[in-house]
């Protein structure tokens, strides 16, 4: 019951919040939220609270069964940790209806916490969905009034949604042509026999809505726009956490172990054209918060590239990269609202104005750069060694995106702190308090850069080489 | 005339005496409100009728025209348990204009129990009877507005689309009679099941003329150039009954029939496919557009209805029990928007445009607050009602591997997606709503309540709704 709180929870709050009025108050009300929900995922995982499985119409086969393990556990307490940071870090960026704002926030939160704990596959797409609403709500109305992105957003996934959704009841059907039983169950689907046409087309139809998500090079237009343009971003984007990743992972590869491996070719292609696409034009933007979209581009094209060449190592460096990847564009974009202009054109060499700001930059994109010391590194080490050991050619791709994606990350240090200064820019320098926040979230990094073992042993047990995850 | 036939038509017999009833109370000049009650009492006592033959398997009834079985019941329950809440609402919508509104609440008395003849008919007789009881009523409700040139068109046009497509129905229904020698739909069944062919010139034509007529009545797309301006024109009310009850009990009539004429048809499937395959499409293509909103719910309800036809071109238990699902769900959603419509327009400012939305999530909370209930219950957001029906209507395609048409729902639920995001939209947008207070009956705000609980219940716990269902087993519906 308490797993189902870390759903229900947010729901609730965020319903409430809906006919709040006072900005202080919302705002206080949310944070408390997200914080309730940082505990409770940690009370449940340490109490050993890890599943639930009610029948919600069994004659469909449905559950409401959610199960809490590292995987999803690491991710959700990301998405919490992120939340609450955030949102201490963006005290009244929202002016007008603030309870409807951070009330979808709290919607949101429950959906992300529904998809990533969701044991049962239409649950699964029922949370999904309920992510996509209250984000459309929050860059349509509170966004800086480019409508487009919003609706792009909207299509994308809504469309790769519904695609899943047949894909889901495609499974759904055979599973019980093959078994008798109706069942959504991911266990029970992932034992039964496919024919490769059908399980093509059955990957494809979920690995559709889990490339828009990534987001993967087809489908990745809609990524920039958000993030010039949600408010809050750090917060929508911490919460939103990779769980693209999270879902292919969690569902597509084991439900179509055949079709992954036959299909493995074109997904790593995809990945490797996104690590040099994303580098790429994040070197040419000029918008901050567009450079670290396409960074994200970039590193999900490589967390791809890991979890499609079917090593085990190479998957819990995936993780981990989407763990530390999180946190540091989160906390990159959170740090660049103090600058107020996200556009280097307009600001530059702010070192000398802002050293605290300077300095928690540069830990920032070296971490993202994968230094050694910091978690991004952990990940890397790992992905790379997963993908030498199958695949040495795009190792060595890999290995060269790396340092493509080095050359993006030290020209925006450069332009930013060392580079030219221009005449008007004001930067509001940070106050010691909100040091000791970034402080906390760079510690965090530099936890996992120094000592991962605990977590990696964590991961490895949830994503172990055998072919049904489950047991 | 046996027990079995009384209990039967009992609910028949109940809707024409309240007929009669409010016929009387006019005359006598009674009020508003008596009216009103009267009515719905009737429909109360009709719908508890419906209740006394429970746990029976099909009555006999001593005229082959009818046949009250669990499938039939349950039309009848949800047709009069729709019906009373419109009548709740057309209290709420006439009392604004300060009119008695008798003769409309006369011919809503009379449509419905046309509705009640058409979905337990069993014969193409009745079909025919029922329909026209229905139907003409209609022309009188939807022109109600006797002043104003829309509703005059509206009522119109109706009259000749529906004239001209009622007579190609009868033709049809001639030569069905000429080629089978009979109109009773059970003993067509038979006649087809030993050697009589489908695929006899006499039939098939007679059986595409019929699709024309049900085709108009349910507004599939050849046929559907009517909605908008009819939707326009007539009283809001009138435009949420058409969209439920007319459509509803037409396509619960085609359902039978489609039962009888399915299997030796294979041809007619397809034709039906591409009408279904259309509405899904255009209906939402045309809707995007607007920007009134009461021809934009018009439009919609062609979708939604292509929907419902994809259930009934679907074969298996899961297609029956989407078909009535998402009846139910779309009746009860399309009645939470007109009625929230209906309590938000008064006598001077009735809500037409999508304009005039503007500024209602400010001002009217709580009214605005269940617009967006319905908007999204309508573009299918999870736990609503319409994403479960959509989820079984998907359900019931894959099993039947219904591609194409799975397609068209795809392509028609993005595109819809867009036309009820705008309206949500709308109610954001900041807009000068200077109205005086609405004061809302507690009749009405109940019936908005106990609709809003329904979508979002029946999104949580379908089963709570599919327990009142008949089964359905190839095709014949048995009671639990």
């Amino acid at each position: 019951m308490m797993l189902a709180m870390l759903i229900a929870l947010p729901l609730l709050f965020g319903f409430f919040l809906l006919f709040i009025q006072g900005q202080k108050s919302a705002w206080a009300l949310c944070l408390a939220a997200l914080a309730v929900d940082f505990l409770l995922l940690i009370f449940c995982y340490y109490a050993g609270i890890l599943e639930v499985r009610v029948p919600w119409l069994s004659e469909w086969g449905l559950y409401f069964h959610l199960r809490l393990d590292a995987l999803s556990g690491s991710l959700a307490l990301v998405a919490s940790l992120m939340g609450v940071m955030a949102m201490v870090g963006s005290f009244g960026q929202i002016f007008s209806r603030p309870g409807l704002y951070y009330g979808n926030l709290l919607i949101l939160l429950a959906g992300v916490n529904g998809v990533l704990l969701a044991a049962d596959l239409l649950l699964f797409f029922i949370c999904w969905e309920a992510m996509i609403l209250p984000l459309y709500f929050a860059i349509s109305f509170w966004g800086h009034g480019n409508k487009r992105a919003a609706i792009q957003f909207f299509i994308f996934t809504q469309g790769s949604g519904l695609l899943m959704l047949v894909a889901i009841l495609g499974l759904y059907f055979v599973g019980y042509a093959q078994t008798g039983v109706f069942s959504f169950d991911p266990q029970l689907l992932s034992r039964i026999m496919l024919d490769e046409p059908t399980e093509i087309l059955l990957f494809s139809g979920f690995m559709i809505a889990f490339l828009v998500k990534l987001p993967a090079c087809p489908f990745h237009v809609w990524i920039a726009d958000i993030f010039a343009d949600a408010p809050l971003a750090p917060v929508l984007m911490g919460i939103m956490v990779k769980t693209g990743a999270y879902a292919i992972i969690r569902f597509a590869l084991p439900l179509f172990p055949n079709a992954s491996l036959t299909l493995a070719p074109v997904m790593i292609a995809i990945g490797v054209f996104g690590i040099f696409y994303g580098a790429l034009l994040a070197y040419s933007q000029s918008d901050i918060r567009k450079i670290l979209a396409y960074s994200t581009i970039s590193h999900m094209g490589m967390v791809l590239i890991a979890l499609f060449c079917h090593h085990e190592l190479a998957r819990i460096g995936a993780v981990v990269l989407l763990i530390t990847g999180s946190i540091t564009t989160g906390s990159l974009l959170l740090l660049f609202a103090e600058t107020k202009s996200y556009n280097l054109g307009n600001i530059g060499g702010i070192f000398k104005e802002a050293p605290k700001i300077s300095v928690i930059t540069l830990f920032l994109v070296m971490a993202s750069v994968g230094l050694p010391l910091f978690g991004n590194f952990v990940g890397e080490w790992f992905v790379m060694i997963g993908i030498f050991a199958t695949y040495e050619p795009i190792a060595v791709l890999v290995g060269l995106g790396l340092v493509v994606s080095a050359v993006y990350h030290l020209r925006l240090v450069k332009r930013l702190l060392f580079g030219k200064s221009h005449g008007e820019q004001k930067i509001t320098e940070l106050s010691s308090s909100r040091l000791f926040l970034y402080g906390g979230l760079i510690a965090f990094l530099l936890i996992i850069g120094l000592y991962p073992a605990p977590l990696l042993s964590n991961l490895a047990d949830n994503l172990s080489e055998s072919r049904g995850q489950y047991d | 005339m046996t027990s079995q036939s009384l209990l039967g038509f009992l609910p028949l017999i109940i809707m024409m005496v309240s007929v009669l009833l409010v016929m009387f109370a006019a005359s006598f000049k009674c009020s508003h409100k008596s009216i009103a009650i009267l009515s719905a009492v009737g429909l109360l006592s009709a719908l508890a009728s419906t209740f006394l033959t429970y746990g029976k398997e099909t009555l006999e009834v001593t005229t082959p025209l009818l046949i009250v079985d669990p499938y039939g019941l349950y039309m009848m329950q949800l047709i009069l348990i729709l019906s009373f809440i419109i009548v709740i609402f057309s209290y709420e919508y006439w009392r604004k204009f300060n009119t008695r509104a008798h003769e409309y609440y006369i011919s809503l008395l009379l449509s419905i129990t046309g509705a009640l003849v058409m979905v337990i008919s069993d014969h193409l007789a009745s079909f025919f009877l029922g329909l026209e009881l229905m139907t003409i009523p209609l022309y009188a409700a939807i022109s109600y507005f006797s002043t104003r040139k829309s509703s005059l068109d509206a009522g119109v046009k109706y009259i000749i689309l529906a004239g001209t497509s009622t007579a190609l129905l009868l033709f049809g229904m001639a030569l069905i009679y000429a080629q089978s020698g009979t109109m009773n739909l059970i003993t067509m069944g038979e006649k087809l099941n030993s050697g009589l062919s489908v695929a006899e010139p006499l039939f098939l034509g007679g059986f595409a003329l019929m699709l024309v007529g049900v085709g108009f009545k349910i507004s599939a797309v050849p046929f559907h150039l009517w909605t908008p301006d009819v939707y326009d024109g007539a009283p809001l009310p009138v435009a949420a009954y058409l969209a439920t009850i007319s459509k509803g009990a037409s396509i619960a009539l085609f359902f039978r029939l489609w039962q009888v004429v399915a299997p030796g048809a294979p041809d007619a499937a397809w034709i039906i496919a591409c009408m279904a395959g259309l509405s899904m499409v255009g209906g939402n293509l045309l809707a995007l557009k607007q920007d009134n909103l009461k021809r934009l719910l018009g439009y919609s309800s062609i979708a939604h209805f292509g929907y419902i036809l994809m259930t009934i071109l679907s074969f298996g238990s899961t297609a029956s029990e989407a078909f009535l699902f998402y009846l139910s769900a779309y009746g009860a959603t399309i009645l939470l928007v007109f009625g929230a419509l209906i309590c938000l327009s008064s006598a001077n400012k009735e809500i037409v445009m999508i304009s005039d939305l503007h500024g209602l999530m400010k001002t009217k909370r709580a009214l605005a607050l269940v617009l967006t209930l319905g908007f999204f219950s309508l573009m299918g957001i999870p736990f609503t009602a319409i994403f479960m029906g959509k989820i079984l209507v998907i359900m019931a395609g894959v099993e039947s591997s219904q591609w194409f048409l799975l397609t068209s729902l795809l392509l028609s639920s993005i595109v819809g997606l867009f036309v009820y995001l705008r309206l949500v939209n709308a109610l954001f947008v900041q807009g000068e709503n200077s109205d005086i207070t609405l004061q809302l009956t507690p009749w009405a705000s109940s019936a908005l309540a106990l609709l809003s609980v329904i979508a979002m219940l029946l999104g949580i716990w379908p089963t709570l709704a599919t327990d009142l269902m008949p089964l359905a087993h190839d095709g014949m519906f048995h009671s639990e």
